[in-house]
């Protein structure tokens, strides 16, 4: 087992063989200094539980195409993702720190899933940025690149 | 220098992201060797054969240096913004952290060194104005052009991160497949177009327009119905009719005066006219099927490697072909695939088998679910003169549907009979063709899908017939540039984009029986003829 800990001070046991996703760890177990406490500063213990989640039902790959539990993992995943802007760009950080490649690739397609074809107005409410661009200088991009604001795909919607 | 676990994930060409592990006891052992210059650089002093490491930069903070030496020998975790260098060698501002791991006896046994700082400023700018330009690039290059086009207005932050050209090369990769933008890429530097304004012409269309182009030299005996096939940046023209044949003339589209020249080659597929290539590698020639002597059709497909000396002929052994054909065409996609649409199938009156289509991938086969891109020009329905319009439809749309396009420039003036186009990267070609009564020839027209003078040449298909009566035009020796008219489909297929093409399929779907001049509009063109 591994110990892990959040930078709220939580601490957190994983297999070594869920935890060696990450190649982070992996490398800090090769080198030997994973026998105490690993600390995650960039971590909280919100974020590390959902990665935690990920690790111990990603263990094992491989076998899972042997044993035909492909579509049971892929259904986690589309579950796994199915979060908040803020939780999915935790654990995008988390993935990111940790170096677990899988999770990443995941996250970030889930992100550019839900940025497809919004409108400016929906990208901005979704994901709480304020637009600080001067009207001059937003209708200058708009008139740079008319074709990418208008037509029937762009969706004004926000979810 | 004892490092372990280091590792680096860059995003192509840009900022350098390093985490590392490093055991205590090496660390201590820098930082009390004269300073190897910067600890503050964690990624290049990391990495220190880098040679930004071997030189103390202006712009490094002398003081921090000291911080970070203090908060190492006091065991405690050390924050600060260091100086980074791109991969170009312009710096940049990075977050560094240093966290000690401890061991069971209380000593620092190893440190964490991690770049990036995930906690900034969140609330006030938003998740994906993240101080971290790599994780949110890795988002954005899942986009699509449009969407990175549109994002660029939503705040500032994102408006600078959409600058970069690596971010869209990826978008336009994911929109176009890696085979276009490859052929892209290999336009040379000075002549490339920015990747942003790739994916707006091919969207807007808005550089698409006309030109002629002049053609001379000699392509003796004069003939009809040879294939012509676009191999690198020539043109080869193969057999035809006219006497039947199987010579070889090439066209280089890169010699600053356009001229036909004959090259001899060995071992040549039977006489044949009314045959269709293609070519692969930008050197192979493949040609297939047509018409031999005395109207007997063919199946046969031969390979014709031009970047040899002495070209030879070589026939490609299938497990199944088609049905012999005339007439029909031939287009590479992804690489080693090729499509075979139409043609007419049987001896004995014309008849189109216009809809067929095959793939060749070691064995020829119906294909499944490939995405084609199809555009078409001009043509004329029977007993009805249509003008030289231009259509286009993506069939990857959930209701595709014809679309006319309006382009500026002289377009090849209204003709029937075959014709022949060309499109590399982004134009297409249209060649000769008839008006119903008077056969023309020699006229070259090219059509380009976005600014033509800034792009290289890069044909990858010409498929090309021209009429009997063109003989006379044929024995001045020259492409004439008379005015013409001309009938031709041009179908250009792509990988997904809508008009940056990488094959064209020319369809010639109005059939000229020779004897009588009727027209035999397909069953393809009928249903396109529809939704007109």
């Amino acid at each position: 087992m591994v110990k892990l800990k959040s930078n709220d001070d939580k601490e957190f046991e994983v297999e070594e063989a869920a935890v060696i996703q990450s190649e982070m760890i992996k490398n800090m177990i090769e080198d030997g200094c994973a026998t105490s406490v690993i600390p995650l500063p960039n971590i909280d213990s919100k974020t590390l539980i959902k990665v935690i989640e990920y690790l111990n039902k990603h263990i094992n790959m491989g076998k899972a195409a042997e044993t035909g539990e492909e579509d049971d993992l892929k259904e986690f995943d589309e579950q796994f993702v199915n979060m908040g802007w803020e939780e999915l760009f935790d654990v995008i950080m988390a993935a990111n720190y940790l170096n677990i490649h899988e999770l990443m690739e995941l996250c970030c397609q889930s992100a550019a899933d839900r940025l497809k074809n919004k409108s400016v107005r929906a990208v901005r409410e979704m994901l709480k940025i304020t637009n600080d661009l001067t009207e001059e200088e937003e209708q200058e991009i708009i008139n740079d690149a008319p074709w990418a604001f208008e037509g029937p795909e762009i969706d004004d919607t926000v979810n | 220098m004892g490092m372990h676990g280091y590792e680096c994930d860059r995003f192509k060409g840009d900022t350098v992201r390093c985490r590392a592990v490093i055991k205590f006891a090496d660390l201590e052992k820098n930082l009390t060797a004269p300073l190897p210059p910067y600890l503050c650089f964690a990624s290049r002093f990391l990495k220190c054969r880098d040679p930004y490491a071997k030189r103390r930069h202006p712009l490094v903070d002398s003081t921090l240096v000291a911080e970070i030496r203090r908060c190492i020998d006091q065991g405690i975790e050390f924050q600060g913004e260091l100086l980074n260098f791109r991969n170009d060698g312009s710096p940049l501002m990075n977050r560094l952290r240093i966290t000690p791991i401890y061991g069971d006896d209380e000593a620092i046994t190893h440190v964490i060194v991690s770049e990036g700082n995930p906690a900034i400023n969140r609330g006030v700018c938003g998740v994906l104005q993240l101080s971290d330009e790599v994780l949110a690039l890795k988002i954005l290059s899942r986009l699509t052009p449009r969407d990175i086009a549109s994002v660029g207005s939503v705040s500032r932050r994102l408006y600078e991160l959409t600058k970069n050209e690596d971010l869209w090369r990826m978008v336009c990769q994911n929109a176009w497949g890696s085979e276009t933008t490859r052929v892209l890429e290999a336009v040379p530097r000075a002549e490339r177009l920015g990747w942003g304004r790739l994916a707006r012409e091919s969207t807007t269309l808005e550089a698409t327009a006309w030109r002629k182009l002049t053609v001379g030299g000699v392509v003796e005996p004069s003939r009809c119905n040879f294939s012509a096939y676009a191999v690198g940046n020539c043109v080869v023209l193969f057999g035809g009719e006219g006497g039947l044949l199987n010579d070889v003339f090439v066209l280089d589209l890169d010699a600053k005066q356009l001229a036909w020249r004959e090259i001899s080659s060995l071992a040549p597929p039977l006489l044949r006219s009314w045959h269709s290539s293609c070519t692969l590698d930008g050197t192979k020639l493949i040609v297939s099927g047509g018409c031999a002597d005395s109207g007997v059709l063919l199946s046969d497909t031969f390979l014709l490697d031009l970047s040899m000396e002495k070209p030879v002929w070589r026939e490609i052994p299938v497990i199944w072909t088609p049905p012999s054909r005339l007439g029909h065409t031939l287009s590479v996609y992804r690489g080693r695939k090729i499509l075979m649409f139409g043609g007419l199938a049987k001896s004995g009156p014309p008849r189109f088998r216009s809809s067929d289509v095959f793939t060749i991938d070691l064995r020829w086969k119906n294909p499944t679910g490939d995405v084609l891109q199809v555009l078409f020009f001009g043509g004329s329905v029977a007993g009805l003169h249509s003008a030289s319009q231009l259509y286009i439809l993506d069939p990857t749309e959930e209701k595709p549907t014809w679309n006319l396009l309006n382009v500026p420039g002289r377009p090849p003036r209204f003709a029937w009979g075959h014709s022949t186009c060309i499109v590399g990267g982004t134009r297409a070609i249209v060649l000769g063709g008839q008006t119903g009564e008077e056969w023309m020839l020699g006229e070259l027209h090219e059509l380009s899908l976005a600014s033509w003078s800034k792009l290289s040449l890069i044909l990858q298909g010409l498929h090309g017939m021209i009429s009997l009566d063109a003989l006379e035009l044929w024995e001045k020796k020259v492409w004439q540039l008379s005015e013409y008219e001309i009938c031709s489909r041009i179908i250009l297929q792509s990988i997904s984009i809508r008009v940056t093409v990488i094959v064209v399929l020319v369809y010639n779907f109005v059939f000229v029986d020779k004897g009588t001049h009727s027209q035999y509009p397909s069953d393809a063109c009928k249903k396109i003829l529809l939704h007109m």
